[in-house]
């Protein structure tokens, strides 16, 4: 009986000894978050070219505008978030302050195209490209088909290809003067 | 300490004796007990043994009832240009030295959208969390939520799944308040540029006692 009651204990014993068992319990919590499809203007999209002389020697406008100073292209650095973000542009055309009209063999008015150039971030650019005429066409967009890159001068306009609606019209004296629109958005 | 008294005959007291002190911690030997040799000393011999009990009270450690940390934070605004934090409160029932330890999926914020060459489809953050205990001060510690993912190699505490030797090691709490888990990060600094998108990450924690 005592033998029993011993070996008994020693069971006990060893038992009592063993860690307890690893317990653990867990709880879940989720965070989200949200971009918007957006494009903003590091740089602002605003600037002058200064085209100077439009005409000619012969009265005719410089389709180059060679007289012009600080270059024909404007650099701006655009972030957007979206993954096939475009380019829209526009322009009115040059008119004339004070006598835009065509008549005669005079003309207050001087169509020229922009060139709106965005680098996409995979490879390349996309263009959309908007000629001015004696009534307006609607905004060029194109799509760039991937992302804009994320890099500084990242769209860029240029202003080229003067011309008049009748091309042998002699452009009248004064200050001629035009506002392109630029538009970058996220899709 | 546990005493056992057994009565022993003169032969074999001795023997006995040795043999009992053993069986504490091995299986007990085959032993026999004898009464006074008849003519002898009347007077019992007694013997007393000790008996060596050794006992481990394992802690407990769990979230309290409706006190683990749950739920979702819908951050407001947009992570790109917002700053944001919340707290997850949390109330604990760990009677020992405990440890706790958190797991993120995703290690940020992460959009399945896809992010090409100056952009980014994951957007870190911080996770910290303060632990209330019995006695002294908060136990308090923090990483990157990067630092929490499972494959992650970067030196944490924190991350991983609670067992007695993984996790931030604190003191006993049971049902305090004024412990959570903190999220935050600041607006997204680039240079890359966090695409559109919805972005998501789980935190898993977890707690238990500690060895």
């Amino acid at each position: 009986m005592k033998k029993i009651a011993l070996i008994a204990l020693a069971a006990s014993a060893a038992a009592l000894a063993t860690p307890a068992a690893a317990q653990s319990a867990s709880g879940t919590v989720g965070v989200t978050g949200t971009v918007a499809a957006k494009c903003t203007a590091i740089t602002p999209i605003t600037g002058t070219i200064t085209l100077n002389e439009l005409a000619l020697a012969n009265g005719t406008v410089d389709a180059a505008f060679g007289a012009q100073t600080g270059g024909l292209t404007r650099s701006f650095t655009v972030n957007c978030t979206g993954a096939t973000p475009s380019i829209t542009v526009s322009s009115d055309a040059l008119n004339h302050s004070t006598d835009p009209t065509t008549a005669n063999g005079y003309t207050g008015r001087v169509h020229y195209t922009s060139t709106l150039v965005a680098d996409k971030a995979t490879t390349g650019t996309a263009t959309a490209v908007y000629n001015t005429a004696d009534v307006l066409p609607a905004a060029t967009t194109t799509n760039l088909g991937a992302p804009l890159k994320n890099a500084a001068s990242n769209v860029r306009v240029t202003v080229s290809t003067g011309h008049t609606t009748n091309a042998t019209d002699l452009l009248k004296a004064g200050s001629y003067s035009s506002t392109i629109s630029i538009t970058v958005s996220p899709t | 300490m546990t005493r056992v008294t057994g009565i022993f005959g003169k032969r074999l007291a001795g023997g006995a004796l040795v043999a009992l002190a053993l069986g504490a911690a091995m299986p007990a030997a085959a032993q026999t007990a004898y009464y006074p040799v008849p003519g002898g000393p009347q007077t019992p011999i007694s013997i007393t043994l000790a008996i060596p009990v050794r006992a481990s009270i394992g802690g407990s450690c769990n979230f309290a009832t409706a006190g683990a940390p749950n739920g979702t934070y819908n951050i407001p605004g947009f992570i790109d240009v917002n700053s944001w934090t919340n707290d997850f409160t949390m109330q604990l029932v760990c009677t020992g030295p405990s440890r706790m330890a958190i797991v993120s999926t995703n290690g940020g914020l992460l959009s399945s959208a896809s992010a090409t060459t100056g952009y980014a489809n994951l957007a870190p953050y911080d996770v910290a969390v303060n632990i209330v205990q019995g006695s002294g001060g908060p136990t308090t510690g923090n990483c990157p939520a990067a630092n929490l993912k499972s494959s992650s190699a970067a030196a944490c505490t924190l991350r991983g799944t609670a067992s007695p030797t993984v996790g931030l090691p604190f003191g006993a709490s049971v049902n305090l308040n004024g412990s959570y888990v903190r999220v935050s990060a600041p607006a997204f600094p680039g240079p890359d540029i966090l695409v559109a998108g919805s972005y998501t990450d789980t935190l898993t924690i977890t707690v238990s006692p500690a060895s």
